[in-house]
């Protein structure tokens, strides 16, 4: 018998086609995105659709001035840190994203995780852009066979991979959160350094787009699991919370063996790894948790951050600031359009 | 063919009498990441409703700082959540405005904690603070403190005046 009947919902009824493998009969159900159940997944997908880009608008081929004047040294570090970022990348596009739609709470959920994943390829493709512009095949092919050589890095993406294919919703969330919010940006500090000394300035340029997307990502993510974790029984909260930190102190503990073999010899690795611990706390805050690190360690050098967001480091610390006087606002009559400057 | 200005949204009002308007107004998405850093600072705030529609948007009746996320990157445009704008388009919620506090962060590059400085600028009041996600204790500390320091000089300001 297949008669509807109208007074129970069609989510009631139906299912959408990742629980297919659950239960064949089912009938399936179409996306519908004028029906949105949560907020966010409208409010997420549109913010990612507007922050789209592709790597060919970046102009890439402005570097090559600045990369012919690099060491050797930072060539190679470049080549592999980048290698490394494409490395957790094509983890995240093929894997860690994907494996999250089985375990939707909603079906629009589904569907930012199809954008999110297209996103990390995006990513793992820019990289690619970076390497023909700059280099030649045999150094891009060296940098390759670095990556597979290297049990470091192999171990970061097992770590996070064995979580991925594992039965536990709960840990896929926290672990693609933490790939997405603190894994990466080892990597990303070097274009930022170079930036700094306004070398490479193009591809920064394209790792700020790259940390842009991350941020949205970690936060979804991480979002996910707050809604996951909510209802559960204080013993799995328990679990989890004791998950979360075990896993942030085993990654973290591989970031840095991983970046001391980089950094070290260009004498950087301090200041590495006070950004590892700097995004490693902001990762703990997307899945709803306290910092892990206390703030003398995670106090990364303002050039960085100036490079990060250039805003970050004025002065918008007015009750820090002596003798501010206050002013009183005149306010003007504001209307919805007004806000759109 | 003339445009007129674009229709404003109007929400039903729910009055706060002096007694308990508090000095400190928050906004929060369903992430309620802003509501916990809110929490932390253990004061008297009110929410900023997320459906004003069907909750009603309030109007506060007492000088207060706001507390806001910047919903990030991209375009200016919908950086301040529409809950907020709906907030100080009402004149009266406006004129008590004193100063903005905003979270964001810092991967959104130039655009990290936007809504800060477009609300400060929109409403001329002074950008107070900005901090990431939940904020640290180091931030719950500056706030709590420069806040009531803050407090102090408005109120002398206004006996001295």
């Amino acid at each position: 018998m297949t008669t509807t009947n109208p007074t129970r919902s069609l989510a009631e009824t139906s299912v959408t086609p990742p629980a297919y493998r659950h239960d064949p009969a089912a009938r399936l159900r179409p996306i519908n995105w004028n029906r949105v159940g949560d907020e966010k997944d409208l409010e997420v997908w549109n913010r990612l659709t507007a922050n789209f880009w592709l790597p060919e608008k970046v102009p890439l081929s402005n570097d090559i001035p600045a990369w012919g004047r690099l060491t050797e040294k930072e060539r190679t570090l470049t080549m592999r840190v980048f290698t490394g970022l494409t490395m957790l990348d094509t983890v995240q596009a093929t894997v860690g994203e994907i494996c999250q739609i089985q375990d939707a709470r909603t079906e629009h959920e589904e569907a930012v995780y199809t954008n999110i994943a297209f996103m990390q390829s995006v990513h793992a493709r820019s990289y690619s852009s970076v390497f023909s512009t700059l280099t030649s095949t045999p150094e891009i092919d060296d940098a390759y066979r670095w990556a597979v050589n290297n049990d470091l890095l192999q171990q970061r993406c097992k770590k996070v991979l064995k979580h991925y294919y594992g039965n536990d919703p709960l840990k896929r969330k926290v672990s693609s959160t933490l790939l997405s919010s603190l894994l990466l940006y080892a990597g990303f500090y070097l274009p930022l350094h170079f930036s700094v000394h306004a070398t490479l300035t193009n591809t920064a340029d394209m790792i700020r787009l790259i940390l842009r997307d991350k941020a949205v990502h970690g936060y979804y993510s991480g979002y996910k699991y707050q809604r996951g974790i909510e209802n559960q029984a204080s013993e799995r909260q328990n679990e989890m919370h004791e998950f979360t930190y075990e896993l942030l102190e085993d990654l973290y503990e591989l970031e840095l063996a991983y970046s001391g073999e980089l950094y070290e010899p260009l004498g950087l690795m301090d200041d590495v790894a006070v950004f590892v611990r700097y995004n490693a706390n902001k990762a703990l805050m997307n899945l709803g948790y306290p910092a892990r690190f206390s703030p003398g360690e995670t106090e990364v050098n303002p050039e960085i951050l100036a490079a990060l967001a250039p805003s970050a480091d004025e002065n918008h610390d007015f009750f820090s600031g002596s003798g501010s006087s206050y002013v009183i606002g005149k306010g003007e009559d504001t209307s919805d359009a007004d806000w759109d400057f | 063919m003339v445009h007129g200005p674009r229709p404003q949204t109007t929400y039903p009002i729910r009055e706060l009498h002096e007694g308990e308007s508090p000095d400190l107004v928050y906004f929060s998405s369903v992430s309620e990441n802003t509501r916990r850093f809110v929490d932390k600072l253990d004061r008297p705030a009110v929410r900023i409703p997320l459906r004003p529609r069907l909750e009603g948007m309030i109007r506060v009746a007492c000088p207060f700082v706001l507390v806001v996320p910047t919903y990030g990157g991209g375009e200016q445009a919908g950086a301040v959540p529409k809950q907020v704008i709906a907030f100080l388009n009402d004149p009266a919620n406006r004129a008590l405005l004193r100063g903005v506090i905003t979270a964001g962060n810092t991967n959104f590059g130039e655009h990290y904690c936007l809504a800060g400085p477009i609300i400060a600028r929109k409403c001329r009041v002074p950008e107070l603070y900005r901090f990431e996600l939940l904020g640290t204790q180091r931030d719950i500390d500056t706030v709590n403190t420069g806040l009531s320091r803050f407090w102090d000089q408005v109120n002398n300001e206004r006996t001295t005046a």
